[in-house]
């Protein structure tokens, strides 16, 4: 275990990993943190800092200057932002004298000099005697190395006492099955439901949980980046949010030290989601969107099938991408406008993105799926919050719609409730009419889109759709899910059925009668707005939970579009 | 000779003479010549009775009953016999053999013994008047008979041709339809009026189309009346079914040259309406219309049309395999057929194309347009048209398709109609297949020059660009398929071509005729075969691989939606006027 954490501590590299996930190891080793990374640059050479015991020695203050992977000579004196002397000499002159909080004044001074890999010989010589020069009164210098960080990481979090023994094992498996994105995702889904469940635990064993799924998640992560494939990283992330989420709901509206560190805990493990998705995008989808062809190609699938699910994969990925881009811009306020401008941009560039891979991957026309609504809906929100994307996103619908009917008619692969691959291969089975309304029993890709239609005004596609639904669809139930009072307690882990399908959509009926019929419903039902996502303002969760378990995602996001068409003053 | 002769006596009297017969018959020095006049030489003498022995002769695992039938059809001739157990004998054997073409020759040589003595029309015609068991046998009767009074003979036909029993009615009328016509017109005066009473009076199919075999032997004896013959004809097609459609393509398939303009007619109004399941109608029909190509291929052409686009629509050109055999052969009437028939925007048509160039005849057959088939007032728009044509039929011979529109741009002067007709050679042609086609397409450029050149090489550019791009993409693990994904797919691909395979082999003409083996070791197989010394002799066959490629468009997986709706689109659009 120890050569896996070590393993994976040698391989951050990036500002932002080593310095997230060392102040939930000091936490659980006992120290008070007052200090961590944030944004930018850091506090006068200081990533991280705690005070408080390790261990039998007096309490100390310990200032962490991070550096990730190996210590060279170029790390120790180079660029002044991310060299290393740079930093420490600012510790001494300025963070000490003038930032350190003053209930730690006259406290011992420890300068934690912490690489996530080594310090090469190279560099000894230098820093062996700047610590000698500034080693004086109550300031003294610590190393801790690749080495001695998996030590404590092992004994604080991982040790056969705090992990059981399976919890290791699926671990090891996850790890070693990499190169089988599928595989390593059971197990480590399989891990996070034994980590994540502390219903019955106690704040201590709680926090420790949590720092312990976050732990194994970053060593994921590192590990599938060495690989050099994302994709169990990124789904495991998605999971690991979800049940950690669950587990910060217990912790709602309180302010101890608990709920305090299962919040930086959970932020640690948003950024590893985010820092996932950002490789995943950044080096699978992005750089290709705008090749014809490009991405499906790149499926390298033996058959349609396997394009066109990775395709509505991929597609539902970018626009969770964009979701995220577009809630950073809300949850920024007016102080901090550059990051509210970066993020608006980066929605803009989601939307781009997004219709790049519709126009330049033809697959995504025409979904085999019906739950392929999931992730329609998911691009849908994204490009109707985009201005420039209007046009297209009617064009898409229209598009997804048309190619549905006519595959249908002409019985090409048009959508089905199917879910399983195999039966996939086989559909559709030309001739064989009772199995065509047996796979298109029931629809919510074909009421999203009406609904859609008929936020945006477009008119021609929706009289469309009621008109295909009385002429080939009629057996077909068009629906749509709604949460209900159980949904808070399953819809993150996904551990039993919950929420209420709303059947008949009138899709037949003026669109005011359908917008009506399924926003009454959101109006009634005061579900969606107690789920703990929607209370604290984290609603990407709810469309991660409903793009991972495959659940519709719920109309109640559409509200705005729906206010904004009836009173466009308000838009 | 000498050893036959005691041989077949030693066999009729130990009862075995059948045995006999067949064991000479399989025996190396078999000489048929010597056998038929050594057995009717016996039977004359009376040392055996062939007849007698060969009435009793049924199938039997044994002996090959077609080639004991056989025997006796050139030995009957040279028989002398009472008429009564010929007949007996002879009905025995054709009723064995199914009544099918073998027993033809058996039939001939019945007619044969009963020509050779006048006597024996008249006996045996008697002795079927008598005992409706030997019905079958009263046509061949009567021919012999007409063979030696033609009057006499026509006018019994003629009489039992009116009788009111159908199953003597239809027999009669068959051997009016093989008999040796007088040359007296009265008697064919009373034949007119009797096929004319049949076509009015009967409904039974059989029966009209043995009027029909009738009406056309006389046409053939007496032209004079001519108009008379085809409203007889016209009026047993009108009332008759598939056995009158299938005797009139019979006349039709067999005297195409014969015909007059208006019989031809005639006859051609009605075949339309035959169904594709009638092989044998069809091909005579085939036949009638290969007797054109070379020298009337447009009247051929015509012909063919019209079959393929009557209201019948399980007529396909396949049906017609004497005449696509024929057309395959000849490269400028192929091109000029392709060119025509996709220039109608007919779907039959087209479709007919598909099956001409593409279905069996060898993938990638390289087809040219023929402009004399074009509109030259209308030639650019046209030859978009067709272009588009050509890419929705021949889209999975994309080197026919290639090499049509490629000959296609040679007639075009306009640069925008030559870019058009490149950009869809681009696309869909060779974005969707990179291989042959592009490798064709690649040798066209290079041989090309002036504006075609500069369009192949357009075109080309634009392909290569684009799989360049695909090629600058990284290898993405994290895109690709699961591996429980790949080996669903992969069980489901084998068990689809083990099936394929299987249903291959059951159509197989050679793994009829053969024993299959499997080898499951080694590259080569050992066999002894055993002469007829009882020697044997070491057989070693190498085995060598035999191995098939073929391409599959990339759109096909990429956009099957897409592809199919494009192709869809090019076949069915038609030319605005």
């Amino acid at each position: 275990m120890k050569m896996i954490i070590r393993e994976y501590l040698a391989s951050l590299r990036e500002r932002g990993e080593l310095d997230v996930i060392l102040p939930d190891l000091l936490s659980q080793l006992g120290l008070n943190v007052f200090s961590r990374p944030g944004h930018g640059t850091r506090q006068d050479g200081v990533d991280v800092a705690a005070v408080g015991k390790i261990g039998k020695l007096p309490e100390k203050v310990y200032l962490f200057s991070v550096k990730p992977g190996d210590l060279a000579r170029r790390d120790w004196d180079g660029a002044p932002i991310q060299s290393l002397r740079p930093s420490l000499n600012e510790i001494l002159d300025a963070y000490i004298p003038t930032r350190l909080p003053v209930e730690h004044h006259g406290k011992d001074i420890v300068i934690v000099i912490c690489v996530g890999g080594d310090i090469l010989e190279q560099v000894r010589q230098p820093l062996e005697g700047f610590k000698k020069k500034n080693t004086k009164g109550n300031i003294t210098f610590e190393e801790w190395n690749g080495d001695h960080l998996s030590a404590l990481i092992q004994s604080s979090f991982l040790r056969a006492n705090l992990l059981p023994r399976n919890a290791r094992s699926l671990l090891r498996k996850s790890l070693a099955m990499i190169d089988e994105p599928e595989s390593a995702y059971r197990h480590f889904s399989a891990l996070i439901r034994i980590l994540a469940d502390t219903e019955h635990y106690g704040d201590t064993k709680r926090v420790r949980a949590i720092r312990q799924i976050s732990i194994c998640l970053w060593i994921l992560f590192v590990w599938s980046r060495d690989a050099n494939n994302m994709e169990s990283a990124y789904r495991s992330s998605e999971v690991a949010l979800l049940h950690t989420w669950h587990i910060v709901g217990h912790y709602a509206g309180k302010k101890n030290k608990a709920a305090r560190a299962v919040r930086s805990t959970f932020n640690s493990i948003l950024a590893c989601h985010e820092q996932s998705y950002t490789d995943y995008l950044g080096k699978c989808v992005t750089p290709y969107v705008d090749k014809q062809h490009g991405i499906s190609s790149a499926v390298r699938g033996s058959n349609s099938l396997d394009i066109n699910l990775k395709l509505f994969d991929v597609l539902g990925r970018l626009a969770m991408h964009g979701i995220w881009s577009y809630w950073g811009a809300e949850m920024a306020d007016e102080e901090r406008l550059q990051i509210k401008q970066q993020c608006r941009e980066a929605h803009r560039e989601s939307a781009a993105a997004i219709r790049l891979l519709i126009s330049n991957n033809p697959a995504l026309f025409l979904p085999v799926k019906d739950e392929q609504a999931i992730d329609i809906y998911i691009a849908a929100l994204v490009l109707a919050l985009d201005p420039d994307s209007s046009g297209d996103l009617k064009f898409w619908l229209s598009e997804l719609a048309k190619r549905s009917v006519l595959a249908y008619k002409s019985h090409g692969k048009y959508p089905c409730n199917l879910n399983i691959y195999h039966e996939l291969l086989e559909h559709p089975k030309i001739g064989d009419g009772k199995y065509q309304k047996r796979v298109t029993q029931g629809s919510i890709l074909y009421p999203m889109i009406a609904i859609w239609a008929a936020l945006l005004d477009y008119d021609e596609l929706y009289e469309n759709i009621g008109k295909w639904k009385q002429e080939h669809w009629a057996h077909c139930n068009f629906q749509y899910w709604y949460p209900d009072e159980a949904s808070e307690a399953h819809i993150y882990r996904n551990t039993d059925a919950h929420g209420a399908t709303l059947s008949n959509i009138c899709v037949d009926r003026p669109k005011e009668d359908l917008l009506a019929q399924v926003f009454q419903e959101c109006d009634s039902s005061p579900h969606f707005n107690q789920l703990s996502a929607v209370r604290f303002n984290y609603f990407p969760l709810i469309l991660i939970a409903c793009r991972h378990y495959r659940l519709p995602v719920p109309l109640q996001i559409l509200q705005g579009f729906r206010e904004g068409q009836q009173d466009p003053e308000t838009s | 000779m000498k050893n036959l002769k005691k041989a077949l006596v030693d066999g009729f009297k130990s009862g075995t003479l059948l045995e006999t017969v067949y064991a000479r018959y399989l025996h190396e020095s078999y000489d048929e010549d010597a056998l038929a006049t050594t057995l009717a030489a016996l039977h004359n003498e009376s040392v055996i009775d062939v007849i007698d022995a060969f009435g009793a002769l049924t199938k039997d695992p044994s002996m090959d009953f077609f080639a004991l039938t056989y025997v006796l059809e050139i030995t009957l001739p040279k028989i002398m016999s009472p008429v009564d157990p010929v007949l007996g004998c002879v009905l025995s054997l054709y009723r064995q053999s199914g009544k099918d073409m073998s027993a033809g020759g058996l039939i001939d040589a019945f007619i044969t013994f009963c020509e050779k003595d006048s006597a024996r029309p008249d006996e045996a015609l008697a002795v079927i008047e008598h005992n409706s068991e030997y019905l079958d046998l009263l046509g061949p009767t009567l021919i012999a008979g007409s063979r030696i009074d033609g009057e006499r003979y026509l006018a019994q036909a003629l009489r039992l041709a009116d009788s009111y029993k159908t199953e003597v009615k239809r027999r009669a009328l068959f051997s009016l339809a093989n008999i040796t016509w007088p040359n007296a017109s009265g008697s064919t005066e009373s034949a007119y009026t009797l096929l004319e009473k049949i076509v009015a009076e009967d409904d039974d199919d059989e029966l009209l189309a043995t009027a029909i075999r009738a009406a056309y032997s006389l046409l053939r004896h007496d032209k004079s009346q001519e108009p008379r013959i085809i409203q007889i004809m016209d009026g047993a097609l009108i009332k008759g079914g598939e056995q009158s459609l299938h005797a009139a393509s019979h006349v039709f398939g067999f005297h195409t040259r014969e015909l007059s303009d208006s019989l031809f007619n005639g006859l051609f109004s009605h075949l339309a309406r035959v169904p594709g399941v009638n092989q044998g109608s069809i091909n005579n029909i085939g036949r009638g219309i290969s007797s054109f190509l070379k020298t009337d291929a447009t009247r051929a052409i015509e012909m063919l049309e019209s079959f393929l686009l009557a209201p019948t629509d399980d007529v396909t050109i396949e049906s017609f395999d004497s005449v696509l055999s024929r057309v395959r052969n000849d490269p400028e009437l192929v091109n000029r057929i392709v060119t025509r028939w996709f220039a109608s925007g007919e779907q039959v048509l087209c479709e007919a194309v598909r099956q001409l160039i593409g279905a069996s005849y060898g993938a990638n057959h390289r087809v040219q347009v023929d402009q004399s088939e074009l509109a030259q007032s209308n030639i650019e728009k046209q030859s978009i048209f067709i272009a588009r044509k050509a890419i929705g039929y021949l889209f999975f011979n994309p080197i026919s398709a290639a090499s049509f529109i490629i000959s296609l741009m040679h007639g075009i002067k306009e640069n925008a109609v030559l870019d058009e007709l490149g950009d869809l050679l681009t696309n869909p042609l060779l974005l969707n297949f990179t291989g042959e086609a592009h490798e064709y397409v690649t040798s066209c450029a290079a041989e090309e020059t002036g504006a075609v050149q500069e369009a192949l090489r357009k075109s080309l550019l634009a392909i290569d660009e684009y799989i360049e791009t695909l090629r600058s993409i990284d290898e993405l693990p994290e895109l690709h398929p699961s591996e429980a994904q790949r080996e669903t797919y992969h069980r489901k691909h084998t068990r689809e071509m083990a099936q394929a395979m299987e249903d291959a082999e059951s159509k197989s003409v050679l793994l009829s005729i053969v024993d299959k083996q499997v080898i499951l070791y080694g590259r080569s197989s050992i066999s002894y075969v055993y002469g007829p010394d009882g020697n044997s002799t070491r057989v070693e066959i190498p085995m060598g691989l035999h191995e098939t490629k073929f391409e599959l468009p990339r759109l096909g997986q990429i956009d099957p939606f897409g592809l199919e709706y494009t192709l869809r689109i090019f076949r069915s659009e038609q030319m605005r006027a």
